[in-house]
């Protein structure tokens, strides 16, 4: 057997080898866009933001980011509509029903995307309508309905609804109750749904792969395309991009939950 | 009470109920609807380079699935190889690092928890990309064991199944962590305490106390891993060579390539069903294995 | 005059009957408490009252400008009550003169009226310092407070508390009792409080209502209701008795004899449902015992109006802080009794003595937990 300190000598090596593991795709997408060169290199031959200006004056790029807004804009809308509506009309529904609702909806999570890519494929074009923005926001929302639900599930669940008898209680109607004490506390874990679905979608790839043509290519899929062929520069930038990005949106997600506390401190 | 009686009771008392509505409807619409097309594409009748022939009825697809004199055999061994391989390596990776998570204080936690969530959010392609970057002949990690002398040839890791599995490795490991990290977090560390004062070692100790206690997490991370590798398209085709070619691949390319629609939605089926089939069977197993530990 | 009446009040959960026909009237001024078990449907009559749940079957009614007027289905925010949560419910977005000032401004109030109408309240309750706190912020016993404040500030006909103390510890508990009793004297607001404690309920009831399996069990003046209980768990729940199985020797007109285990007899007027043979169960008052030395008379097992005599042997005896507690067996059967310090027995475990207990402290119920004596 091992002595301990093998062992455990052995089990920090294992462990800092797996958070390399994991971090080390990020750290480099970010060193080599930041490249001087024209080449994809690690370490980077020299610094320079050229690649970043010159992402900007793509036309094939500037369109990627923007159909990723757009579909990205749609999709947070959409899911998380869905799944405020399905919380608050399951809220009281008890046990099995809404056990099985929730399992329902969760279903097309289990699907391969690559299956969900193609099942959608042959039914937008056997309606005809193929490669639209809007077959693009329905396939994401599949994949972030399910979750926005659950989090604004949790949300009410976690949530007292005593305060809202406390304010019928007290005099308000319904709707006003609704507004003065139940919205404000709920904010943050819709806040956080939206955020989730809104990064769901801005990194989806496989079924908008399927799903997408000439014009209406996500930057995933622009990315997915030109690294077939080559290692492109740009696409060290995108991702660069997208790592921010979605950085950014888990920041505010973590600081959506505080950030309730802070504007009642300052009030 | 008849049943209409009783949902009219249900309802009633329920107004907001009603609220679900546009969820179902939306489920129904785009997910319902359309797998019930490529079920029935699945059965109609094939017809080579020009999708299908509507209206018809057949099982050619699903006979064409376990024609012997296709590959498709050998694609669905390959992807169930793939899928094993890559499920022991991530379950493995996953329980260890979680371990360490769970062990970690502090400064320690959040950072190797953040590498674990930043791996997660970033996107799949971003991740294949980078990976290239880390393990092609010319590579960080090539260029670094080879400059160091450690190896006199860099090691071939992309264009072959090491690659494939890589990966699709990068892709499942963060989801699995999780997995195995939110069951490992429940469990009391005092238990590990008490364990190394009545004389375990650590290894011992882990595999005494922690492993027992892991093993639901694991079982959830080995479920998602399996799944997204037999469903997985992506990092076989960017890391693989030709000849790694996965289910998912294959339905993509009798679609597209071939233009064989019930070929490719039999294949899509199955694949699906089998997915669900380990789903089931793992929920089972989760269930089985509660009742024991409860019994215990 | 009376605030409150619920007739024959019944609400049901699927098959489970929560509260099963409760009648109950309410003057205004007074301070009613609902005493019973986990679960015995007390919670679930004041949600009836406040309106956040509708009755099966029965009214509610409550005193308007003309006499009562039927209010069982009027939500909560139409009714002239004020609840007080058991986890207080105040709302965490809003500081503690938010709070307060909640239920007048639903109900249109001024600004400034109901700023100083708040602030009133808040000094009732002596809170006034912490006005911009956020209930986050306070303890459990102030945050106890403000939600007292918080529904009085609308002035409501009737305030309705359930169990609002139970989440505080013993000795805060106390404490706050003995405040919202002289709130109550201060206010004469009628009040309505859901408790499991019986002391809580004695400090605090100018009548208590117990309620068992979703019925009242028996309403009076808590003296009355300790003394003269109607029914076995009426006895039971207040306090603690010794409580002795027995039997009905025989029976002539009115009275009967009553064979005790311990061999020991006396005779008493009894209800007439009483008939010989009947096994029923008597409550023996611990401070009802009295314990001497002396030797019980050779004749032995007595027959005697003025009560119960008999002998029992010194089985343990405990230390307990204040007092001495004494467990005697006596037969098969074992009693208990207390004495203070001050007025200890001088006995050791393993002595003799004579027990005695005055019929008067007697009381008796039958095999249903009817009270027949």
């Amino acid at each position: 057997m091992l002595s301990d300190r093998t062992a455990t000598a052995t089990f920090r090596l294992a462990y800092v080898a797996v958070f390399v593991f994991l971090l080390a795709p990020v750290v480099v997408v970010i060193a080599t866009s930041v490249s001087a060169t024209s080449t994809v290199s690690f370490p980077p031959d020299g610094l320079s933001f050229h690649w970043y200006v010159a992402l900007f004056t793509s036309e094939q790029w500037t369109r990627a980011i923007r159909n990723s807004l757009v579909v990205a804009a749609g999709t947070t809308v959409f899911a998380t509509a869905l799944g405020v509506l399905g919380a608050v009309g399951t809220r009281r529904i008890d046990g099995r029903i809404s056990d099985l609702i929730a399992g329902l909806s969760v279903v097309p999570l289990l699907v391969p995307g690559v299956v969900l890519g193609v099942t959608l494929l042959v039914f937008f074009s056997e309606l005809g309508r193929q490669q639209e923005l809007w077959t693009i926001v329905a396939a994401h929302s599949l994949w972030a309905t399910p979750l926005t639900y659950s989090v604004v599930r949790a949300t009410l669940a976690r949530y007292d609804w005593q305060l809202r008898d406390a304010a019928l209680d007290l005099g308000a109607t319904r709707v006003r109750a609704f507004r003065e004490v139940v919205v404000p506390n709920v904010r943050a874990g819709i806040a956080a749904a939206a955020l989730i679905a809104f990064v769901v979608s801005l990194q989806e790839f496989v079924m908008t792969l399927f799903l997408s043509g000439r014009g209406t290519r996500t930057v995933p899929v622009v990315a997915w395309n030109s690294l077939r062929n080559s290692l492109d520069p740009l696409v060290s930038v995108t991702s660069t991009l997208l790592v921010v990005a979605v950085l950014v949106v888990l920041v505010a997600v973590g600081a959506a939950v505080g950030l309730d506390r802070v504007a009642r401190d300052t009030q | 009470m008849s049943a209409v009686t009783r949902t009219r009771a249900f309802v009633v008392e329920r107004p907001a109920a009603a609220l679900v509505a546009p969820l179902l409807l939306f489920d129904l619409l785009v997910f319902v609807a359309p797998f019930g097309l490529l079920l029935r594409i699945s059965l109609s009748e094939r017809q080579p380079a020009r999708a299908y022939a509507e209206g018809t009825w057949s099982t050619g697809g699903y006979e064409y699935l376990l024609d012997p004199s296709n590959t498709l055999a050998s694609v669905l061994g390959f992807t169930f190889a793939f899928a094993a391989v890559v499920t022991v390596l991530s379950v493995v990776v996953a329980t260890l690092y979680a371990h360490a998570m769970w062990r970690a204080n502090g400064a320690l936690r959040v950072v190797l928890t953040a590498g674990a969530l930043v791996s997660m959010f970033t996107a799949i392609v971003v991740k294949l990309f980078a990976a290239i970057l880390v393990i092609s002949p010319n590579g960080v990690l090539n260029t670094a064991l080879v400059g160091s002398g450690l190896l006199s040839e860099p090691l071939q890791l992309v264009n072959n199944a090491a690659g494939a599995v890589i990966g699709q490795l990068y892709i499942v490991a963060p989801y699995s962590v999780l997995a195995v990290y939110s069951v490992l977090s429940t469990v009391d560390e005092s238990l590990l305490e008490a364990a190394r004062d009545l004389g375990a070692s650590g290894p011992h100790a882990f595999r005494e106390v922690v492993i027992p206690h892991a093993v639901p997490g694991m079982l959830v991370a080995g479920v998602i891993s399996f799944t997204w590798s037999v469903g997985s398209y992506a990092a076989p085709l960017l890391l693989g060579s030709g000849s790694e070619r996965t289910a998912g691949i294959a339905v993509s390319d009798l679609l597209l390539r071939e233009f064989d629609w019930p070929a490719a939605a039999a294949l899509a089926t199955t694949v699906t069903l089998s997915v669900v089939a380990a789903l089931v069977a793992a929920h089972i197993g989760v269930s089985r294995l509660k009742v024991t530990t409860d019994a215990q | 005059m009376t605030l409150l009446k619920l007739t024959d009040v019944v609400k049901r959960y699927g098959d489970l009957t929560a509260v099963d026909g409760v009648s109950l009237s309410v003057d205004r001024g007074e301070l009613l408490c609902l005493l019973g078990p986990s679960g015995c449907g007390k919670s679930t009559t004041l949600r009836t009252i406040a309106g956040f749940e509708t009755p099966e079957e029965g009214t509610v009614e409550l005193a308007g400008d003309d006499g009562l007027e039927d209010v069982t289905d009027n939500p909560p925010n139409e009714r002239d009550t004020s609840m007080v949560f058991q986890d207080w419910a105040l709302f965490p977005n809003k500081n503690v003169l938010e709070n307060v000032t909640f239920g007048p401004k639903m109900h249109g109030v001024e600004r400034e009226e109901r700023r100083s109408r708040a602030y009133e309240m808040l000094d009732v309750v002596e809170m006034t310092d912490h006005a911009e706190a956020a209930p986050t912020d306070l303890s459990g016993g102030q945050k106890q407070r403000i939600a007292l404040a918080r529904s009085l500030a609308l002035d409501p006909d009737l305030l309705l508390l359930d169990e609002p103390l139970s989440n505080l510890d013993r000795r805060l508990r106390e404490t706050m009792q003995l405040e919202l009793k002289s709130i109550h004297e201060q206010l004469g607001t009628t009040m309505v409080y859901v408790t499991h404690d019986q002391d809580e309920a004695f400090t605090l009831a100018d009548r208590i209502a117990v309620v068992d399996d979703g019925a009242i069990q028996q309403v009076g003046p808590p003296e009355t209701v300790y003394t003269d209980p109607d029914a076995l768990f009426v006895e039971s729940f207040l306090g603690t008795s010794n409580f002795v199985d027995a039997r009905v020797a025989s029976t002539h007109g009115s009275r009967a004899t009553i064979e005790f285990p311990f061999a020991s007899r006396f005779e008493t007027s009894v209800e007439d449902t009483v008939a010989a043979g009947d096994e029923i169960t008597a409550s023996l008052r611990p401070e009802c015992l009295s314990v001497t030395t002396e030797a019980v008379r050779t004749d032995g097992a007595t027959r005697s109006r003025e009560g119960l005599r008999f002998e029992a042997t010194v089985d343990s005896r405990l230390h307990r802080g204040s007092r001495y507690r004494y467990e005697l067996i006596a037969g098969d059967t074992s009693l208990v009794t207390h004495r203070r310090i001050a007025d200890r027995l001088s006995v050791e475990p393993g002595d003799v003595v004579s027990v005695r207990c005055d019929s008067t402290d007697i009381t008796l119920f039958d095999d249903d937990g009817r009270r027949i004596r």
